[in-house]
């Protein structure tokens, strides 16, 4: 039994894309078999994140339309060998797709997979109810910030009312040093609202941007930046393994912050 | 510190009007000897409906009996056989069964004969839309998140965290077993008398009756229960201890 999961978020703009292709593409690296569909239709952007955007020939609005089969839709990933994107049509609004059809095309998927992860759009409308049709785990993906909490915690709402059970909950561009000054949100902030299962706090990192501008995912780098790391872990969490979270103070540190915070511990 | 006016107290009134009909636009429950009636409401998406009524069938279950009888008001619902059969097979999840369907559309009454319930065909003219003043108390177990609305005619007992973005609005008294941390309206119907109870309250914003209030900026939350009630037309809060010395 495969497991369909969907990524989803209530605000814009936390990172759900990016956390989708590194977590795909390190579920992958694990030697699962996993296929990463954009759910977002009409403004897709999960090929570019994975650098596969040239090789887009069909997406699943074709698919759906019956004017080609599903495996012509699906896009291998040359560098990550378990790993295939289904694209979404950029040329189509979200209506386009209803959510009988998107089940039927999950289900599809799950049969010939070990992984269906569904990048999600942003917010509530048709859109999302099209993207969880098919999902049976959800993991919610929020920056510590108020407002995206407070969307994270109404999609909460919604997933349950969908019945979708587990849903997980993935803290993204956290600054340590900014929870230790008390200017950000901690990660237990979050989780005492959302009051749901943690399976990941993701540090912010510059290499992400660079990262997603060359549609290299930071997964596969030889030298994982933190973030990769983290990512990493995640993907194990899903499999089941149990990973030590790391002290969220030390995410970001270099050799010398931590001796010296470790020191000031030691005087005070 | 008794009764001493911890918030500050807004000049405007509550944005909704005071006799409004609290449980119009919910799916509303309500019980009586005959078990349980689940009324439909009309102006809403279909979506909106089935996500009200699932979230009301996960967090009341807790509080009524193994294979309670129930009677669907639909109103003028259309529902096809799918719907039907899709409603009757979730409700009987939270041990209810579907025994009476009222509807004013033909095709709902069709449908539902077809699957045996007994039917209540009653004419768009004639149907009284049944107003569920139910001032029983609503008993919920369920973390109110953002997003969610609660309304109730009666008071509303809530064990589990009202999170911010999420609103309770009752007849009645208002009691949060856990974090206030959203709206609530106690006495929406104008009653003065009505409180709000929690174990630590950390509100959006609190309203009794007509008077609408909101927290100071700052400052420590006391770890003890508060109890929030109006005097003089001012919103006052104190100390579970505090109030009870008061009241006697």
């Amino acid at each position: 039994m495969s497991r369909v999961i969907v990524m989803t978020s209530g605000k814009g703009g936390v990172g759900k894309t990016t956390v989708t292709a590194n977590l795909g593409t390190a579920l992958a690296r694990l030697g699962r078999s996993v296929v990463v569909v954009d759910a977002d239709f009409g403004l897709r952007n999960l090929d570019l994140l994975l650098g596969l955007e040239n090789r887009v020939v069909y997406t699943a609005l074709e698919v759906i339309a019956g004017e080609c089969r599903l495996e012509q839709a699906l896009v291998k990933d040359k560098r990550t060998p378990n790993l295939s994107l289904l694209p979404a049509a950029q040329s189509r609004n979200k209506t386009a797709v209803k959510p009988e059809q998107m089940r039927e095309l999950i289900d599809k998927l799950s049969s010939s997979h070990d992984y269906v992860l569904i990048d999600c759009p942003a917010g509530i409308e048709q859109g999302f109810r099209n993207a969880i049709a098919g999902a049976n785990e959800a993991i919610i993906v929020t920056t510590p910030e108020l407002a995206a909490v407070r969307d994270a915690d109404r999609v909460v709402g919604l997933l349950e009312a969908a019945q979708i059970r587990p849903t997980r909950l993935i803290v993204n561009r956290l600054r340590p040093d900014m929870v230790a000054a008390s200017q950000m949100m901690s990660v237990e902030d979050v989780v005492e609202v959302l009051a749901i299962p943690l399976v990941g706090i993701v540090p912010e990192d510059r290499e992400v941007i660079v990262s997603t501008n060359k549609g290299e995912p930071l997964v596969l780098s030889s030298n994982p930046p933190l973030a990769a790391q983290a990512l990493q872990r995640i993907a194990r969490r899903l499999e089941g393994e149990t990973v030590d979270f790391p002290d969220v103070a030390s995410l970001g540190e270099s050799f010398w912050e931590r001796a010296k915070r470790f020191l000031n511990q030691r005087v005070i | 510190m008794t009764g001493s006016p911890v918030l500050n107290p807004q000049g405007s009134p509550p944005p909704t009007p005071a006799s409004r009909n609290l449980a119009a636009g919910t799916v509303y429950f309500r019980s009586d000897s005959q078990g349980l009636h689940l009324h439909l409401p009309a102006g809403m998406d279909w979506d909106e409906v089935w996500e009200s009524l699932i979230w009301q069938l996960r967090s009341r279950k807790p509080f009524w009996a193994g294979a309670t009888p129930l009677t669907l008001w639909s109103q003028d619902w259309e529902l096809d056989l799918p719907t039907l059969q899709t409603l009757s097979a979730l409700v009987s999840q939270y041990q209810l069964q579907l025994r009476r369907v009222q509807t004013t559309i033909r095709s709902t009454a069709i449908a539902a004969a077809t699957l045996g319930y007994s039917v209540e065909q009653s004419s768009p003219l004639e149907a009284i839309p049944p107003v569920p003043t139910d001032t029983t108390p609503l008993y919920l177990r369920s973390t109110v998140r953002s997003g969610t609305a609660v309304r109730h005619s009666g008071s509303v007992f809530l064990l589990g965290d009202l999170n911010p973005g999420g609103e309770i609005i009752a007849g009645g008294d208002i009691w949060v077993w856990g974090r206030l941390r959203g709206v609530v309206h106690a006495g929406a119907n104008g009653d003065e008398k009505a409180l709000i109870l929690a174990l630590q309250l950390d509100p959006t914003q609190l309203r009794i009756a007509d008077q609408v209030a909101r927290p100071p900026e700052a400052g420590s939350l006391p770890n003890t229960p508060e109890v929030v009630y109006l005097q003089d037309n001012v919103i006052c809060i104190a100390t579970i201890q505090d109030f009870l010395r008061r009241e006697v």
